[in-house]
């Protein structure tokens, strides 16, 4: 996981999401909004009351950026989760009116019900669950097309040692270096050097790995 | 139980399990899924080396790598493995996404409809 600050909306629709005091943070529809980064803090995963915030963003039909996965595998998401719960609330919406008009004794005219209903606004909901859903199939298709959702990121040996908990990789070379000439690492730097020492050695390009990088 | 291309998730009594093609499975929390993704993506980002390493780790997880390309990914000191490939690694992410989703959802609904009053859903958009 690799959240930015951008929250993207994948949507054919304006979101406004009322963030605090009178503030309100406009999307507009197929574009994003790159948030300040107290905002930002509020809207990522796993923060004190994010639960309901998350909700929100379902329901929008919106999603905080993320760098380890295709912009496009996160939209699909999105708006699978937003028509998911669209679709929801109208078919109780439905199913609830049907319930009351057969208590109340009132004869089942289609025509009068859809009228009810888009009077109601539930109409529109429909709308819009139908405008995601066609946009999430859209999506799903050439997703299953070229089969390329996530972006791997290439581990850099020069930066990179496997053999801590959880692997480190440094932001340079020469950070990793300086953490290897601690006292305490000795251990570590000899396996280090071994493992660089296999890695940077030249090999023919046989494996059936390799070919399944280059294919990416 | 929901299938991803060769990946199977299911979900039970807040426990995760995700088996793989070969009919092996590991359990996890849902807390320790964004572990889980994590070292699948440091093992995947290394199976391009010439050379890896026997293992790497990331508690309580370990990702064992084959010589035949494949990765197993097993609970440190207990049962359960999980095996995929490079080409895999998209369905294991969109596998293990899916599957919090929908234990996210269903405990969201389950406390729903504990509270007083039951589903009380807003107002519909206009």
């Amino acid at each position: 996981m690799n959240f930015t600050n951008r929250l993207c909306n994948p949507t054919p629709y304006k979101a406004k999401l009322n963030f605090h005091a009178g503030i309100t943070i406009t999307i507009d529809p197929d574009g994003h909004k790159d948030l300040p980064a107290d905002q930002a803090r509020d809207f990522q995963k796993g923060q004190p009351g994010s639960e309901s915030v998350q909700e929100l963003l379902a329901a929008e039909g919106l999603f905080m950026l993320d760098l380890d996965r295709s912009y496009e595998v996160q939209a699909l998401e999105a708006l699978d989760k937003a028509s998911r719960g669209l679709l929801s609330r109208y078919s109780d919406m439905v199913n609830r009116m049907r319930r009351d008009r057969a208590a109340q004794g009132i004869s089942d005219n289609q025509e009068a019900f859809d009228e009810v209903l888009a009077q109601t606004g539930y109409a529109a909901l429909k709308e819009r669950a139908d405008a995601l859903q066609g946009r999430a199939k859209f999506l799903r298709s050439a997703l299953d097309k070229n089969k390329a959702e996530t972006p791997v990121q290439k581990i850099d040996p020069d930066r990179t040692i496997p053999f801590t908990n959880p692997p480190r990789v440094f932001p340079s070379p020469l950070a990793l270096q300086m953490f290897l000439s601690d006292k305490a690492n000795a251990g570590l730097k000899t396996q280090w050097e071994r493992w660089y020492k296999d890695v940077t050695k030249p090999v023919a390009k046989t494996g059936k790995v390799e070919a399944d990088v280059e294919s990416r | 139980m929901l299938k991803v291309d060769k990946f199977t998730v299911n979900h039970r009594n807040s426990r995760l399990t995700i088996a793989d093609y070969t009919g092996h499975s590991l359990e996890f929390a849902p807390g320790e899924a964004d572990k889980l993704i994590s070292l699948a993506n440091t093992a995947v980002g290394m199976l391009y080396l010439p050379a890896l390493p026997e293992k790497i780790s990331d508690s309580p997880f370990e990702a064992y790598f084959k010589d035949d390309g494949k990765c197993t990914i097993t609970r440190q000191g207990g049962d359960g493995s999980l095996e995929f490939t490079l080409s895999d690694y998209d369905s294991l992410v969109r596998a293990i996404n899916m599957i919090i989703g929908n234990f996210t959802d269903s405990t969201r609904l389950k406390a729903r409809r504990r509270a007083p009053g039951g589903i009380n859903y807003p107002d519909p958009v206009n």
